[in-house]
């Protein structure tokens, strides 16, 4: 199954998730997912995403002044993103359940094989 | 591994190029670090961008579809169509928000709702009435021939098959039944306008239509072609003194006998003598046509006549209408009239 299809559904939760650990900036967001496990996340789609929930109000934003690269522009939660994170989180939770309940005879024949 | 500029620069053009669309906020928001980015892509990977982010058309879609379709959708030019179905949907959601809101609007709606057939029966009429009107050439308000009975009965049958065919149909069927029921409903209003010049009781449409089936509109018309006073059956004239006159002839503006509705009372003139009644001599003189009387032998007698109308000479036929008033007052007629009661006015549009 293509992950980028599933990742579709829960590219905001994933993204609300990295930054519930640090405040963080667009590349960083991106690596710190594909070091997650999510190798095939777009680049271009966290930026997306990252501006998209900035824009409805889940994000704040500061620019942080670096020697050597570009100036960069951090991404934090505030109380709305994590309200999202956590409503977000509950309906994933239940269901990843659901899907491996379903899943679990799948499994044993995986194992059996 | 120094970053390739040249390569960043043209890829972000291209980027920027597709999305050029995108209105200018949402735009600017979405390019705002794309060159940073892409430096840190490239120094940290060194192989090319295009290798690690795909082409710049491609980074531009995800960019686009990440950020939100309203991106997206308010860039791409949409057609009339997709603006009309909207613009429909978005109607009927609001009507169906605010009917939800009132109870009583909701139990109206659930009430409206419940006569549908009727309503798919009347557009089906109406809709036969354009078509008749196309067929016949004139504003029937029924089938005037086999065919006409075959059109009507072909759009009821279409009518009320498409009434319950929509309702078990998802929203494309429904805005089209939306859209089809309004085109009929203006129908229905423009109807009148169309036939506007028939409303008008000009004398000259009478005798247009000729006897033949009356025609949607028309003014009701006694045989002749004088115009009819619908409700007033009689007509009591009565002099500035207030006594009663007899034998008060009476014309319209175009000098034509004014006839009462006596005759859908069931009710006709008194003869008297054998003579054709005046039927504008007023007031008139009416009875029961099969009205006879049993004595108590048994003999069947006529009913007592009250008053006959008078065989009074022939109106003045001048076109102007207006008897002289000296030419009739006598209550016992002892001349033979003229037996053309009705002077034929001359027609001036």
């Amino acid at each position: 199954m293509d992950t980028t299809q599933l990742l579709k559904g829960v590219l905001d939760l994933a993204v609300l998730a990295v930054l519930d650990r640090s405040d963080s900036y667009g590349y960083d967001v991106v690596r710190r997912l594909r070091e997650a496990g999510l190798d095939d996340v777009g680049d271009a789609s966290v930026y997306g995403t990252l501006r998209r929930l900035f824009k409805a109000g889940a994000l704040n934003s500061y620019v942080v002044p670096s020697e050597e690269g570009p100036h960069r522009k951090y991404y934090g939660l505030n109380d709305t993103g994590r309200a999202q994170l956590t409503g977000s989180a509950k309906t994933w939770t239940a269901f990843a359940t659901t899907m491996t309940h379903l899943l679990d005879d799948v499994d044993k024949g995986i194992g059996k094989r | 591994m120094r970053p390739p500029v040249e390569e960043t620069e043209g890829y972000a053009q291209a980027v920027r190029d597709a999305l050029a669309d995108v209105p200018e906020p949402d735009r600017a928001e979405l390019l705002e670090d794309l060159e940073d980015h892409l430096a840190e892509v490239s120094a940290e990977s060194g192989e090319s961008l295009t290798a690690r982010l795909g082409t710049p058309e491609q980074y531009a879609a995800e960019l686009r579809a990440a950020y939100g379709a309203d991106a997206g959708r308010q860039g791409r030019r949409r057609s009339p169509q997709a603006i009309a179905v909207e613009t429909i949907d978005r109607t009927e959601a609001w009507f169906r928000r605010r009917a939800g809101e009132e109870a009583s609007v909701r139990a109206a709606w659930a009430f409206i709702q419940e006569l549908r057939p009727v309503w798919w029966l009347l557009r089906a009429y109406f809709a036969a009435v354009l078509v008749w009107r196309i067929l016949g050439d004139d504003w029937y308000r029924y089938p005037q021939n086999f065919l006409d009975w075959v059109v009507l009965v072909v759009f009821v049958v279409g009518s009320v098959g498409l009434g319950m065919w929509c309702r078990t149909r998802a929203s494309g069927a429904r805005r089209t039944a939306i859209v089809g029921n309004l085109l009929v409903i203006a129908l229905i209003l423009a109807i009148p306008q169309l036939t506007s010049d028939e409303l008008l009781p000009l004398p000259g449409n009478n005798t247009m239509n000729g006897g033949g089936q009356p025609t949607a509109y028309a003014p009701p018309t006694n045989g002749d072609g004088s115009t009819g006073m619908t409700g007033i059956v009689n007509i009591q004239p009565f002099s500035k003194d207030g006594k009663p006159l007899k034998d008060v002839l009476l014309y319209d503006q175009d000098g034509r006998p004014v006839q009462t509705d006596y005759q859908s009372q069931g009710l006709e003139l008194r003869r008297c003598d054998g003579t054709p009644p005046i039927s504008n001599s007023y007031p008139l003189a009416l009875q029961s046509p099969p009205e006879e009387v049993v004595d108590p032998n048994g003999n069947v007698v006529p009913s007592p006549s009250p008053s006959c109308a008078p065989a009074s000479p022939s109106p003045n036929s001048s076109p102007s209408g207006s008897p002289s008033p000296s030419n009739s007052p006598s209550s016992s007629p002892s001349k033979s009239p003229s037996p053309s009661p009705t002077p034929s006015p001359s027609r001036t549009p």
